[in-house]
């Protein structure tokens, strides 16, 4: 009994064409990592701008950053991904290549959505907290770093945990312009075995080892959270 | 209606609440259960309609069991006995008006007249004839425990079960809530029986006192014995503390 | 950058951005009305007293959360097919999406439920009610109440998501973009007028079900 055949009884797949989808699982690890690290850092920028009071009082850059957010979360993020590699590209004359596009793409989706989850948590904390740092005598940012940011990240965070979870999960969508990542895998092996289904059962399984212990930790951390009030 | 609890015993998981608890309520007996908080007297009044189980032992309503009946026997004695709690328990998606008919319509099948003449009497009694299609979210506390008071009382009970019915109130608010007690307790020939900690109201309106502390009866009898003069230690401990206040 | 705009061909096509429009319309409320169906069943069987229930709905709850939409849309378009049952395309996505809006509503609709306070169900039954009299009367209402913001929520992400319904050939508003860029070389234009078209779209349910919530629930803003 070779290797080969438990594979193939088990899950209808040869140990090569499970190499290549468990290869496939870490392109979409490193994908997720990139895009979530570009994206989230440049989602806060904007999330906090979004939150000043000036911002609100001036609207110039409220009504530009709204173009931002409205549109990443207004629109299919399919639609995104074809429209940054297939418009973009005829608009600017730079030729983008499937990695550029697709990390872009998934940065920009998650920065709008993290944007929202930063401005509300900065919302959330009260105003009389901002009075007590001033009142001591802080500037905005120490204001910010010691009293407000302690406070917003609890609230912030599991949202953000959450938008992170779509984020690896929407990376299936790059496959569709040939980025080669678990779902292009399975798109592929099914196309030259002909067994269409069993890649796409492996694949859903990769996807759900990968999301489903984050899920369940930050389940885990927020109940606890909650009851440390 | 008699109620008669035998040997009663409740647990909460590991906490024991009411040990072999015996005692007899005869029909149209006014009954107010003083003692601390947490000893067992709101569950008491709770498994008297099954709302809560009882580990072992039986409550005997009228003629029939509550723990050893059928669901929909059940379900007629618990048309019998109404019941207002600490916290009200409106339900904040119905005006005064619904809460007060609802069970009218859907327990009791009455049809809309009766349905509306009952209810616009007993909002009469209570005071709150004006409130009838406000929402319960624009009343003060005050004015949702007399509608919860005329929610139980519409169904012409004949057992009336009162947990710590002020102790969710602003003091100012309590004054009206009791006035309306009394005024029905007095008109009516029903079973009362009134977990509270107002001692004054107490004497007003009781045939017996019932002191509990942790799940047994200390001490019970009349408002002269066990509030003026009481026996036991224990009863006198605890009113010294709960009046020291009032001085 | 010297790309001149040309809306001209955008504006003889508007017959197809329309139908692709009523298209992704038509897959999203199908999708929710499945959905919501899914999910009030479901959100019964996650509080049920039978083990089964629990563990089945629990499982399908976690499997359809943690897996991209995309890959439960093939399963459902391969699966069925070799399962014997010959369904279009238009209906894989139907299901794939209904399916998927049924975990998702799952959880809303329990965490709904669970937010009637048993007080309230208490005074429920101590009038005498029967416990279907009491889901009726007192649980219903204010459960829906609840959730309907995050429900519409949830029908905006459905139309989002009705998109991925282009990849196996159903011509939803997206399918139509890819088709006319393709075709007209104006790809700049198509797709400016259907992000507009879809964020019109998003903001136009969101204002609508704020609308209904104030008329169904006044109750909650008094």
């Amino acid at each position: 009994m070779e290797f080969a055949d438990i594979t193939r009884w088990l899950f209808r797949l040869t140990p090569y064409d499970i190499l290549l989808l468990l290869k496939g699982g870490l392109v979409t690890l490193a994908l997720s990592a990139g895009a979530i690290g570009l994206g989230s850092v440049f989602g806060a920028v904007v999330g906090w701008i979004r939150s000043l009071r000036i911002v609100k009082r001036v609207r110039l850059l409220w009504w530009l950053t709204s173009i931002y957010v409205d549109t990443v979360r207004g629109t299919p993020l399919l639609l995104q991904v074809y429209f940054v590699y297939y418009a973009i590209p005829t608009l600017t004359g730079i030729d983008t290549s499937v990695f550029t596009a697709g990390i872009a793409t998934l940065a920009l989706f998650q920065g709008g959505y993290v944007s929202e989850a930063v401005r509300s948590g900065l919302e959330a904390i009260d105003r009389t907290q901002w009075w007590a740092g001033h009142s001591m005598g802080m500037s905005y940012l120490q204001t910010l770093r010691y009293i407000i940011l302690p406070q917003a990240i609890r609230i912030i965070i599991p949202p953000f945990i959450g938008i992170c979870l779509g984020i690896i999960k929407d990376t299936s969508l790059v496959s569709t312009i040939g980025f080669i990542e678990l779902s292009f895998r399975a798109k592929s092996i099914g196309a030259r075995t002909l067994e269409t289904l069993p890649p796409w059962l492996f694949a859903a399984g990769v996807y759900f080892v990968i999301c489903f212990p984050i899920s369940k930790w930050s389940q885990r951390i927020e109940a606890r959270w909650r009851s440390k009030g | 209606m008699r109620i008669e609890f035998k040997k009663v015993n409740k647990h909460y998981g590991d906490l024991h609440v009411l040990w072999d608890l015996d005692l007899s309520i005869e029909s149209g007996e006014k009954i107010v259960l003083i003692g601390p908080s947490g000893c067992g007297k709101s569950t008491l009044l709770f498994c008297i309609n099954a709302l809560e189980p009882i580990q072992s032992g039986d409550i005997i309503v009228g003629e029939t069991s509550t723990v050893h009946c059928s669901r929909k026997t059940l379900r007629k004695i618990r048309q019998k006995i109404g019941i207002v709690f600490q916290q009200f328990n409106l339900f904040p998606h119905y005006t005064v008006r619904e809460n007060v008919e609802l069970a009218l319509k859907v327990v009791l099948h009455l049809d809309p007249e009766e349905s509306h003449r009952r209810s616009r009497k007993v909002l009469g009694e209570v005071g709150l004839l004006d409130k009838i299609d406000k929402y319960v979210s624009q009343l003060s506390g005050g004015q949702q425990q007399r509608v919860a008071i005329a929610r139980a009382l519409v169904m012409e009970p004949q057992i009336l079960l009162l947990d710590e019915i002020t102790s969710a109130l602003d003091p100012e608010l309590t004054g009206e809530v009791l006035d309306v007690v009394e005024k029905l307790v007095k008109e009516r020939e029903i079973t009362v029986i009134m977990v509270t900690h107002e001692i004054i109201f107490s004497r007003k309106v009781a045939d017996r006192v019932i002191f509990m502390v942790d799940g047994v009866i200390v001490e019970q009898g009349p408002v002269e014995q066990v509030l003026l003069n009481p026996c036991e230690n224990r009863t006198k401990q605890f009113l010294c503390k709960v009046t020291q206040h009032l001085t | 950058m010297d790309y001149v705009f040309h809306f001209q061909s955008i504006w003889n096509s508007k017959e197809l951005f329309l139908r692709g429009a009523l298209v992704t319309l038509q897959l999203a409320l199908l999708a929710m009305l499945f959905g919501t169906v899914l999910g009030i069943i479901g959100a019964v069987a996650r509080n049920s007293h039978a083990r089964a229930a629990r563990t089945v709905s629990s499982a399908g709850v976690e499997v359809l959360r943690n897996t991209p939409l995309l890959v439960q849309l093939y399963i459902w378009y391969f699966g069925l097919g070799v399962l014997g049952i010959d369904v279009p395309p238009y209906w894989s996505v139907v299901i794939a999406l209904g399916v998927n809006n049924g975990g998702y509503l799952t959880e809303i609709i329990r965490a709904g439920i669970e937010a009637i306070k048993t007080q309230q169900i208490r005074a429920g039954f101590s009038l005498g009610m029967s416990g279907f009299q009491v889901f009726r009367c007192i649980i219903i209402m204010p459960a829906l109440g609840i959730v309907f913001p995050a429900v519409s929520n949830q029908f905006v992400i459905s139309v989002l998501m009705s998109a991925l319904a282009m990849i196996i050939g159903v011509q939803d508003l997206t399918y139509q973009a890819v088709y006319l860029q393709a075709h007209t070389f104006r790809s700049i234009e198509t797709y400016i007028v259907v992000i507009i078209i879809y964020i019109l779209l998003s903001k136009a349910i969101v204002l609508f079900s704020e609308y209904l919530d104030r008329k169904l629930f006044k109750y909650k803003y008094i």
